[in-house]
């Protein structure tokens, strides 16, 4: 089996992870007398992740994934849902918390294709309990 | 004034109802809901507001276990422990029975915790006062140990998640030395990442972002009969249940109690060691409901005994005492000792404010909350996943009252993504995330006290108790474990945190085998 297989995916990622923890950790100091600080932990944790990899590699079962196929529909419909977010964010700072929830709840309907009149309702609602609940009572 | 009167009855109500609502929606805490109650308390008789504060933080911490029966998004820490069985029983049976065995577990929990509190509140307070930096140490150990073996036969996988909260969990400040770490320049992350945010992203949002990924359309499947018969369903098969694993929710509320009235992280640590016991110690097929139990029971039942060393030390169990113990200098009450001797009335309010609000509170708000949760999940599938996105982002943004919130639990939910796409359990993530800082600060303040000499760390009888327990945790997961899959019994380890809001998820091939 080649060392850059998928199934071996899991396992390099997990190594790569620890490498750049351990390079990361040089950069902090350590206590007077050369005994260790900051950089233990996040050492020690290297250490554990990179030994955890290297048993990833050895195991043939061990990244074998759900099957999701890759698909363009799939990306754009992720791309929607950052959309949503995008709106919630734009929406925050004009509208408050529980509106701009509302409006993202209508975004993400509309990428899943709910009939509008479902879609309205649904977001209205949500915005308004979340208007109530967050900006009424909590002032968000 | 005393508990009897209808003033101190109405508080009672109104703080579990207050409870209800904060518990169940992401985001929103037992913490925020008795914080936000606090400048309310300064107004109110003690006798009123500290019953009302015991009622909105037990039914409180209940109420988190709605969000993950509906959309898998746990409300404590705690909770994470048994989110992923808790959706099952909900999808699979209903969600009646599966928050009615919450609840109910949860009720026995507290009452186990009330019981104890009442009769050993000063002795386990003394015993408290015993525990230095290395025995806090070794309870993390042993509470990191107990993760690990919850995740079923898939240990490998299991300690991946946990060493990553462990690493999410060194962002920002270090606890013990000050020295800012991979906040690469950003100054928002000086703070560290906050685990309630990453608990949303995790659980709530990889929902969202799976769904979305996914190419055929999903239904809920709703099982047949789970709209009948609500009241059998929410009392009176948990309560046949609890009275056929009596042990176990004596074992995991003793569990909860013992290891729940330590200061800092006792309750999430007692819930994760009983689950992860019951999943080590079951004898047949995986049994979801017997963890929620589990689980249920030792979560609430930590609540009561946080009160401990509250009452008897003035020193907070967790942050509703610390918040509790505020109230009453705010009115001119000091903790400790003396408060036995000088303020009984009060003290025996508190004990009945308990049984009460696990007694008849509990089962009655927890019912409330399931029928809407039965209603919930009757949604259409791309309805509901709209509106837990939206209940995701308010809750991020709801708890720090920071947009970036929004963009870290954006961010841990495309992480969880891929892990749930690679098998990894998602639970772990946040045990790691929530013990690291305990761990590591007690590890640096018991290594410098002791100039470095690591044997300091066996020298103490508790701290040798707990090292004890601890290894024993591990070799006995590790042969149950083995035995489990020479039997080639990998069921219920299998997709537990890829079983999504859909019944047809498809499940992550491969298990830990070779790693047992």
């Amino acid at each position: 089996m080649p060392v850059l297989s998928a199934r071996n995916i899991p396992g390099l990622a997990i190594i790569l992870l620890a490498g750049l923890v351990w390079i990361s950790s040089r950069q902090f100091p350590t206590l007077p007398e050369g005994y260790p600080g900051p950089a233990l932990f996040p050492r020690v944790i290297a250490v554990l992740l990179l030994l955890a990899g290297a048993r990833f590699l050895g195991q043939r079962t061990a990244g074998s994934a759900s099957s999701d196929p890759f698909s363009w529909t799939s990306l754009a419909r992720l791309g929607g849902g950052l959309g949503a977010i995008g709106v919630f964010l734009l929406v925050l700072p004009q509208a408050g918390a529980g509106w701009a929830a509302g409006g993202a709840c209508l975004i993400m309907a509309a990428i899943q294709r709910i009939g509008w009149k479902q879609a309205l309702v649904a977001s209205t609602v949500t915005g308004l309990v979340a208007h109530l609940m967050f900006t009424s009572l909590l002032g968000l | 004034m005393s508990l009897l009167s209808w003033e101190a009855a109405l508080a009672l109500v109104l703080g579990a109802l207050y409870g209800t609502l904060f518990g169940s929606i992401p985001g929103l805490t037992a913490t925020l809901a008795v914080a936000l109650f606090i400048p309310v308390a300064f107004f109110l008789d003690p006798i009123i507001a500290l019953p009302a504060i015991v009622a909105i933080s037990s039914v409180a911490i209940y109420a988190g276990d709605v969000g993950a029966a509906v959309a898998r998004i746990p409300g404590t820490p705690a909770s994470a422990a048994y989110a992923a069985e808790l959706h099952r029983v909900a999808q699979a049976r209903s969600p009646m029975l599966g928050l009615g065995i919450s609840a109910l577990g949860s009720s026995f929990g507290g009452l186990v915790g009330t019981l104890v509190l009442m009769a050993g509140a000063t002795a386990l307070a003394t015993l408290a006062m015993r525990f230095s930096s290395f025995e806090y140490f070794w309870v993390a150990v042993l509470g990191l140990a107990a993760g690990v073996f919850a995740s079923g036969s898939r240990l490998l996988r299991g300690l991946v998640s946990l060493l990553l909260g462990l690493l999410l969990s060194t962002v920002g400040v270090d606890p013990t030395l000050g020295y800012v770490r991979f906040h690469f320049g950003f100054s928002w992350l000086l703070g560290g990442l906050d685990y309630i945010v990453a608990m949303i992203g995790l659980f709530g949002f990889s929902e969202v972002l799976s769904h979305l990924w996914q190419q055929r359309a999903r239904r809920v499947a709703v099982p047949p009969g789970a709209a009948t018969h609500p009241i059998r369903q929410f009392f009176a098969a948990p309560l046949r249940l609890i009275l056929r694993a009596r042990g176990l929710v004596a074992r995991s509320s003793f569990l909860g109690v013992m290891v729940g009235f330590l200061p800092g992280a006792g309750a999430d640590i007692g819930a994760w060691i009983a689950c992860s016991l019951q999943k080590l110690t079951r004898r047949g097929p995986p049994d979801d409901e017997r963890v929620v139990l589990a689980g249920a029971s030792s979560n609430n039942a930590a609540v009561a005994s946080a009160w401990i060393p509250a009452l008897s030390l003035g020193l907070p169990g967790d942050t509703v005492t610390a918040m509790v113990l505020a109230v009453f200098m705010m009115k001119g009450i000091t903790p400790g000792p003396m408060l036995f001797a000088q303020d009984m009335t009060l003290i025996w309010t508190l004990y009945g404010t308990f049984l009460v609000a696990n007694l008849l509170l509990l089962p009655a708000c927890g019912y409330l909350s399931a029928r809407m949760a039965a209603q919930a999940v009757r949604l259409p599938l791309n309805l509901l996943i709209s509106i837990i996105a939206a209940a995701c982002l308010i809750g991020a943004y709801a708890i720090n009252r920071n947009p970036v919130d929004v963009g870290v639990m954006v961010g841990m939910g495309a992480v969880a993504l891929m892990l749930r796409r690679y098998g990894f359990p998602l639970a772990q993530v946040v045990l790691g995330m929530v013990l690291g800082p305990i761990l590591e600060q007690h590890f640096m303040v018991s290594a410098i006290k002791s100039n470095w000499n690591l044997l300091s760390f066996f020298d103490r009888p508790v701290a040798l108790v707990l090292m004890a327990l601890t290894l024993m945790t591990i070799i006995a997961g590790v042969r149950l474990t083995r035995r489990r899959l020479r039997r080639g019994d990998q069921a219920g380890t299998v997709s537990p945190d890829s079983a999504g809001l859909s019944s047809d998820t498809s499940s992550p091939a491969g298990g830990d085998a070779s790693a047992a």
